[in-house]
């Protein structure tokens, strides 16, 4: 079990490096200077000069090394624009993020789920209903829903989204909104895990025990569905925290995805990269995370610890 | 332990048959699984469905118990302890479970893996009987003991990937006699398991039976374990039964090709002599799709004639059993 | 239904004909654009003052080109490795595997914004980043596949006929991998159609003055509470686009019941 443990850390591990060194690749192989990002009016000296001293003009290996060897410390430069550090400002905003997500990947597992398992005990009626539903929510995108549920509720309701900021009202639409964008894939999956488990041997024991419906669905066939839909969950949450940046703009919320879609917009590199990195280790971390949860919920496999 | 509420001491009166089968048909989509199936199980006494792979003798096990996939239809009757369950929803068959133990086939399939054994018995007592959780487990405490399965306090705590097949499956049987039913519908619950272990499953089972006074249907498509344990056998081919009777007449005198085939598969392994080729009935078995026109198994037979492609034959009674033949054994074939 | 939508969303381009792009300023009194039914611009007009249908029509247009060459790019660079993956093994599979892990841990809105930055607005940019973040999820999906083509012993024979390395892999595995590969590329297409407005709303992809169906929406973005239109007009062709890949897939699926694995996982 441990070796098992230890090539998945291996492997991650191997992954994050990759995205590091692609990143870094990018940042030279495709057209742009950063110094000239950096103070689009300068020019001649003025320019040279600044790129010495931003390092540019050393061999590739040296700046990658230094690169590298910040990153280790937890050092990803600073912000192009605003004279703070990319690791500051990302902390300062990234708890808005995590929140968002969080809120989301809730709403969208109850609502999913509760469709899904509805679903597969009417396929006729609420089945088609659903499937058209989910067809639907998949095929709009997500910064259409948030604009739309702008019109529709900022103009009647209290709820007043765009005032921005980072309160528990203002939280709602947002959250609702990356929420439905994730349902239909939830429903889908919840609902074939469901049938699944409906049609499985164990289940036509318990019905052959006169153990009544109700009850099956909640000791049988939820335990079982709930291992996927838990690592579903995981691995959303974690593709949602850069996920959410366009929703995050739409709504004025104050998440890393939204300081990256403005760092962009500004030209400030270091912070998009930033964001980038923080994306790419959080859904690694979670992808790990997940595949060790399984392994553990599971009792086949929990001896190994 | 609370007595159970609402059932009516089955024991009480021996004429009706804890399970009765009337011409019973069965469908899955537009495809016959089953025609026409008709037998009854006594008290006490053990009825062993018989068949090839594909022959029907799950799917009459499955139908009598009312546990066929949402898809298929039935008609005919089944009557369990004298109640017409046929058309009964499943919410009123579900009230009647209690009387109907059923054991299937592969036990790891059939316990659900991420409760522990404890919990998967309890269930029954909880659920019928309405135990407490803490009540339930000693309950199912002292039905494990009854199948002899060692140490029961410590089995309840293990998950079923955790037993022995053997143990599995005694669980099963535990589950399914768990309240006393009158009826027990065990399908194939030897089948994978080693021979050894088989050996004391069969052990098992004739003596519940005699100390539970149960009828039992039994599926299997080995006649070495009808020859141990059944009163009465049914032999199915094609979805339907084409000798049925005593167990001694039919091992006597059997009247059908394909019983005497299927004896002559169980002589052949238990004599086996050095340097013979095991008999094998040649041929497979009809498919669903592909139905046989004529008695089904004229393919195969060696006393068939043109007669039998033409017309199925009826069950008929012969001596001391019913065979479904034109020309049984013990007449003459010209 | 099916067939409908795929001939709706072929025929869309056909209105795209009239190249009407003028800026003939069709605004009310007070400077605001045009409602629906306005007899001049039946589907009203924009904060420009432009007609809503050509440009409605020239995004959808926009969308299906994209779609259609994203589509096609990353299903070949999927493909290919996955072959390669799938075939040589070893090292190489390793390498490739984690490759693709990489590519698929990378979050795509800050990536795309990163990558964006250095690469010049358009379509191009659109289909190079579609391409980069669209590879990886098919290459693994396809790599399941060659592994399991590969147990049913095509490599063997093809081996014993005495064939080469690379020879085997595209002449006898590729033809095998093709329905999967096809069933697979309405679900992307339709994933490349969103994707597409997303960048472009968020300005990563398409530029002005082409028409995209995600531009016009972020373009008009301020005027949206008074001309509800400007949203709800570009939301429905895209998501009538969407479905329309979706439904053509779907229909795939059903004509090939094996191949129903592949269903709406992506995103």
């Amino acid at each position: 079990m441990t070796r098992r443990l230890m090539a998945r850390l291996g492997q991650a591990l191997l992954v994050v490096i990759f995205v590091v060194v692609l990143t870094f690749i990018l940042q030279y192989v495709l057209p742009g200077d950063p110094a000239h990002a950096l103070v689009p009016r300068a020019s001649g000296a003025v320019l040279e000069r600044l790129r010495e001293a931003l390092h540019l003009n050393d061999p590739l290996m040296v700046q990658f090394a230094r690169y590298f060897g910040g990153l280790l410390r937890g050092n990803l430069g600073q912000s192009y624009v605003q004279q703070r550090s990319v690791v500051s400002l990302i902390a300062e905003r990234l708890p808005a993020t995590l929140l968002l997500a969080f809120a989301a990947v809730v709403i969208q597992t109850l609502i999913g789920s509760a469709l899904g398992v509805a679903a597969a005990f009417r396929p006729k009626v609420v089945g088609k209903a659903v499937t058209s539903i989910d067809l639907v929510l998949f095929s709009t995108p997500s910064f259409t829903i948030g604009l739309l549920l702008i019109l529709l509720f900022g103009f009647r309701l209290h709820l007043l989204p765009v005032a921005g900021g980072f309160g528990l009202l203002q939280l709602v639409l947002p959250a609702i909104t990356v929420a439905l964008g994730g349902v239909p894939w939830y429903a889908q999956i919840v609902r074939e895990e469901t049938i699944q488990s409906l049609s499985s041997p164990y289940v036509r024991t318990a019905i052959a025990k006169g153990v009544p419906d109700r009850r099956i669905i909640r000791t049988h066939v939820l335990r079982n569905i709930f291992p996927p839909i838990l690592t579903m969950a995981g691995l959303d949450f974690a593709g949602l925290i850069s996920g959410v940046a366009i929703v995050e703009s739409i709504f004025g919320w104050p998440g890393i995805g939204q300081l990256a879609i403005s760092s962009s917009n500004s030209e400030d590199r270091p912070v998009v990269l930033g964001v980038v990195l923080i994306g790419t280790v959080a859904i690694v971390v979670f992808n790990l995370v997940v595949d060790i949860l399984q392994m553990y919920l599971d009792p086949r496999t929990r001896q190994g610890f | 332990m609370r007595p159970a509420p609402a059932l009516e001491d089955p024991r009480g009166d021996p004429r009706i048959p804890p399970l009765a089968v009337e011409d019973l048909q069965v469908w899955y989509g537009d495809l016959q699984a089953l025609s026409d199936v008709t037998f009854e199980v006594q008290p006490g006494k053990v009825l062993a469905l018989i068949g090839e792979t594909g022959s029907g003798k799950s799917t009459a096990a499955l139908a009598a118990a009312r546990l066929l996939p949402p898809k298929s239809r039935i008609e005919g009757h089944i009557f369990l302890d004298g109640v017409d369950i046929t058309t009964m929803t499943r919410e009123e068959v579900r009230v009647l479970r209690p009387r109907l133990g059923f054991v299937s086939q592969d036990a790891m399939a059939a316990l659900n893996p991420v409760l522990s054994v404890g919990t998967q018995v309890a269930e029954m007592f909880e659920v019928h009987l309405g135990s407490s959780k803490s009540e339930a487990l000693q309950q199912a405490i002292q039905i494990l003991r009854k199948v002899q399965i060692p140490d029961p306090p410590a089995v309840v705590k293990l998950y079923p990937h955790q037993l022995s097949g053997g143990m599995r499956q005694r669980v099963m049987i535990a589950i399914a006699l768990a309240l006393g039913p009158r009826l027990l519908i065990a399908d194939e619950p030897t089948t994978g398991l080693d021979v050894s272990v088989q050996a004391e499953i069969l052990r098992l089972a004739i003596a519940l039976r005699d100390e539970s006074g149960a009828g039992v249907l039994w599926i299997t498509h080995d006649m070495g374990v009808v020859a141990e344990l059944a009163d009465a056998v049914a032999v199915m081919y094609a979805g339907r039964i084409v000798e049925d009777g005593p167990a001694e007449v039919l091992f006597d005198v059997p009247r059908h090709p394909y019983t005497e085939a299927l004896l002559r598969t169980l002589y052949d392994l238990r004599t086996g002599s050095r340097g013979e080729r095991l008999y094998q009935i040649a041929g497979q078995p009809p498919s669903l799709q592909s139905p046989i026109p004529g008695c089904p198994f004229h393919p195969r037979c060696p006393r068939a004639k043109e007669l039998c492609e033409q017309m199925e034959p009826s069950l008929e009674a012969m001596g001391g059993s019913r065979a479904a033949c034109h020309f049984p054994l013990g007449t003459e074939v010209t | 239904m099916l067939c409908g939508l795929v001939i709706f969303a072929v025929a869309a381009p056909v209105f795209g004909n009239p190249n009407h792009q003028d800026y003939v300023n069709g605004l009310t009194a007070n400077g605001l654009p045009v409602g629906v039914g306005n007899s001049r611009y039946i589907l009203g007009t924009d904060t420009l003052g432009r007609s809503m249908l050509p440009r409605l029509a020239y995004g959808t247009r926009t969308s299906l080109t994209v779609a259609f060459i994203a589509n096609a790019t990353s299903l070949g660079v999927s493909a290919v490795v996955a072959l390669v993956a799938g075939f040589y093994r070893r090292w190489t599979e390793a390498v490739l595997m984690r490759l693709t892990d990489s590519f698929l841990a990378m979050p795509s809105i800050p990536t795309s914004l990163f990558l964006a930055a250095f690469l010049p607005g358009g379509i191009t940019r659109v289909v190079v980043i579609a391409t980069i973040f669209f590879w990886a999820y098919p290459a693994r999906v396809f790599y399941g596949e060659v592994l399991r083509l590969r147990r049913r012993g095509f490599v063997e024979s093809s081996e014993a006929a005495g064939a080469q390395g690379s020879t085997i892999m595209f002449r006898h595995i590729l033809p095998h991998l093709f329905p999967l590969v096809l069933t697979y590329a309405p679900l992307n297409a339709a994933s490349a159609v969103l994707f597409e407005s997303a960048l472009s709303f968020i300005g990563a992809g398409i530029t002005p003055p082409t028409a995209s169906l995600g531009r016009m929406i972020q373009e008009n973005q301020n005027a949206l509470s008074y001309s509800p239109h400007l949203l709800v007009e570009p939301t429905v062709l895209i998501l009538l686009v969407t479905m329309a890949f979706l439904l053509v897939g779907d229909g795939l699926k059903a004509r090939n019941p094996d191949l129903a694995r592949v269903s709406w996982l992506t995103h």
